[in-house]
């Protein structure tokens, strides 16, 4: 139990001691997603010291067999690809032998001396390049800086990766390139700042929603409640109405507008017929949305007043209930979108529900026209199955029932 | 309730208490660590190249996504291009062929899904282009999802073309310049362009082909050189700024558009200015909308 409390609090505790002594975070980092960020950039130049004191031994590197590995210098256009294969080739075990054609490789510091001329590509790792002479080719640095003095020359182009060019003089005649290392460049941080943005995004949707859900129930209860009611009790066939009507949405927009155009008066129509279409649409699927909240809720609420758990049962509370347990999916990817594989899943599965539940409200919204046809509600019994049996029941209390009418004496 | 019962509910709660907050730590332990796992690199790349002494250059620059600002560049340097993007789903490209004086300049996308929608700090990609003015250029420009602020004024333009796809771009021309540009030719897919001074081009022709949009053109500027210009609009609204004393001969094709004729008088299917055929400045318009308003302002 010790053991594991201890260990509980260790790696924050190391992870919060890192982050404080480092000085970025004497500057600015003060939430955790700052934190993470000063952690990152310690790190790196932790590991960048790390890097600079362990400086290479200065030795050419011998050229590589036939069928060796071997790099050309003389495109540099793609500097990020040339990079790329340069670390590539340094993963590989063992001393490292490499080809340049029409040049040479060299590694750690190298220097050309006043009044000499190198003929070709020179391609230097983890050192610096002290040009003093004359180099009649592309140079190219990996981990390590370009330096051009005065008096010097560089016929060619010049490529820094993970380093600078200095080129006082304007002695290189060719392009001067450099590609800042990943850890030089700003790192984004997209873990805390992401899930905050979400968890912010998503708050908003649902006070959205729930704002036009109240409107709705305030003033339109009975649409509402019939939509609900048609989610409830046509499911199924919501559901295969709301998909048939996605599919016919933008062909019905096509008919529509083509429609009008073919007609002299119905051009002008045009505009106000797309933007009503649209408005249309929106107001159908947040309609459904709702109403399916409105079902989820009261399904949930009438069960647990099963269970005797008092609560009041109202559209207000079934619309409240139902969009936060629609949104509570995507309050799980808010937090745990992160993750690199399981948070992929979350989002699919998100998006999958909603989509389903908004498919069904969609389709129940079209089925019940908006809340004003009630057919596929539930509410309407069947003319046979009534009787008038209910006027003659004797009620239980209250007003006395009303005498069965007898056939008058003959 | 006993006091037995009571009890054990608060040694439970007591229990729910330290799990919750085991959870939290374990949670705050991960989320650290998860901005590590998830944080996304940018980089940094630079080229540039001195003059020495060339006469013309065509330029191609292509950038997908980002910020992007263009201009001038100081004596001494033929180009320059300072880049910020992000490395997983862009590469930088510049490439120049000495012996056709061509420039390839640009970020590129690697076609791994464009910009990352979940991540504002996306937006942060940017470069800033230099180009020569002292030598004679054919400017290509292809901007993808950007928001781009293209400052040509003083360059040597010989021609101009422009492609905007989604994307929200100011092509000013901030100063005359000094080439005898042939032909500009614009292309915007949907977005929103805005043309400033475009007199100081010195184009004498001006293809600007409209998606769906905003577009605004400044017909204006010191230079006085006479312009013919064929505007087509499909969808949008096109704001012309025609500067006064110049004579405006405005031909107009519409299809479902309004248009406002302030400032012209009608000759038969044309739209021309009082002072036309006198005035030192002409300027002849095609317009093309079919479906929004074009709009003149005069000043």
């Amino acid at each position: 139990m010790r053991l594991q409390f201890t260990a509980s609090k260790a790696l924050p505790a190391l992870l919060s001691l890192i982050a404080c002594s480092s000085p970025a975070f004497a500057r600015t980092a003060r939430g955790p997603d700052e934190v993470a960020a000063s952690v990152i950039e310690w790190l790196s130049d932790f590991q960048q010291d790390l890097q600079a004191n362990r400086a290479e031994t200065p030795q050419a590197i011998p050229h590589a067999e036939a069928n060796g590995p071997s790099i050309s210098l003389d495109q540099l256009a793609d500097a990020a690809s040339i990079e790329q294969r340069l670390r590539q080739l340094f993963e590989g075990n063992g001393p490292l032998r490499l080809t340049v054609p029409n040049g040479r490789a060299w590694m750690g510091d190298f220097g050309l001396g006043t009044g000499d001329t190198l003929r070709g590509n020179l391609l230097v790792l983890r050192g610096t390049a002290e040009i003093f002479g004359r180099l009649e080719g592309n140079i190219v640095a990996l981990d390590g800086d370009i330096v051009v003095h005065r008096g010097a020359s560089v016929s060619g182009d010049a490529l820094a990766l993970s380093g600078r060019v200095r080129d006082a003089d304007r002695a290189i005649e060719g392009e001067i390139r450099s590609l800042s290392s990943a850890s030089d460049a700003s790192t984004v941080s997209t873990g805390g700042g992401t899930v905050f943005r979400r968890i912010a995004g998503l708050l908003g949707v649902f006070l959205i929603l729930a704002a036009i859900g109240v409107g709705l129930v305030t003033f339109a209860r009975p649409t509402l409640e019939t939509v609900s009611d048609t989610v409830r009790h046509s499911l199924g066939r919501a559901f295969v109405t709301g998909l048939v009507a996605q599919m016919l949405v933008i062909p019905t927009f096509g008919m529509l507008v083509v429609g009008l155009a073919l007609t002299v008066v119905g051009v002008l129509l045009i505009p106000f017929a797309v933007a009503a279409y649209l408005l249309l649409f929106l107001a159908a699927v947040v309609l459904g949305i709702l109403a399916m909240s409105h079902a989820m809720g009261e399904s949930y609420t009438r069960r647990r007043m099963a269970l005797g758990v008092l609560v009041s049962p109202n559209s207000y509370r079934y619309v409240g209930v139902g969009l936060a347990a629609m949104l509570g999916l995507w309050g799980v990817w808010a937090l745990f979108g992160w993750v690199p594989v399981a948070g992929t899943l979350v989002l699919g599965g998100a998006a999958m529900v909603t989509w389903v539940l908004g498919t069904v409200g969609f389709g129940a919204s079209l089925l019940s026209r908006a809340g004003i046809r009630p057919d596929f509600a539930g509410r309407l019994v069947p003319p046979e199955a009534l009787t008038d049996e209910y006027l003659w029941a004797t009620p239980q209390m209250g007003v006395p029932a009303v005498k069965r009418p007898t056939p008058p004496p003959k | 309730m006993s006091w037995v019962e009571s009890g054990r509910r608060g040694s439970k709660g007591v229990e729910a208490r330290r799990a919750v907050i085991n959870a939290l730590r374990l949670a705050s332990t991960l989320f650290v660590c998860a901005s590590t796992l998830s944080a996304q690199t940018m980089r940094e790349y630079t080229a540039s190249r001195p003059y020495k002494g060339e006469q013309r250059m065509t330029v191609k620059l292509e950038f997908a996504a980002g910020e992007l600002r263009l201009m001038p560049a100081a004596p001494g340097t033929l180009y320059r291009m300072e880049s910020r993007y992000d490395s997983e789903r862009y590469a930088p490209r510049s490439e120049y062929h000495d012996p056709t004086r061509e420039l390839e300049l640009g970020l590129k996308s690697e076609g791994k899904g464009g910009i990352r929608v979940t991540n504002s700090k996306q937006l942060d990609q940017q470069a800033t282009v230099w180009l020569s003015p002292e030598v004679e250029l054919g400017l290509a420009l292809s901007l993808g999802a950007s928001e781009s602020r293209i400052d040509l004024g003083g360059l040597r333009l010989r021609d101009l073309q422009l492609e905007v796809g989604g994307s929200r771009t100011r092509l000013t021309f901030s100063r005359p310049g000094v080439g005898s540009c042939r032909e500009a030719v614009v292309e915007v897919g949907a977005g929103e362009l805005e043309v400033d001074r475009f007199a100081n081009s010195g184009c004498s022709r001006l293809r600007l082909n409209g998606g769906v949009g905003l577009v605004s053109l400044d017909l204006g500027g010191q230079a006085d050189g006479n312009l013919a210009a064929e505007v087509t609009m499909t969808m949008g609204r096109l704001t012309l700024k025609l500067p006064k004393g110049a004579g405006v001969r405005l031909t107009l094709d519409r299809f479902f558009a309004s248009f406002s004729p302030a400032g012209f008088s009608r000759q038969g299917e044309q739209f021309v200015t009082p002072d036309y055929s006198t005035a030192r400045r002409k300027i002849d318009l095609r317009v093309a909308s079919s479906v929004g308003a074009v709009k003149v302002e005069w000043y």
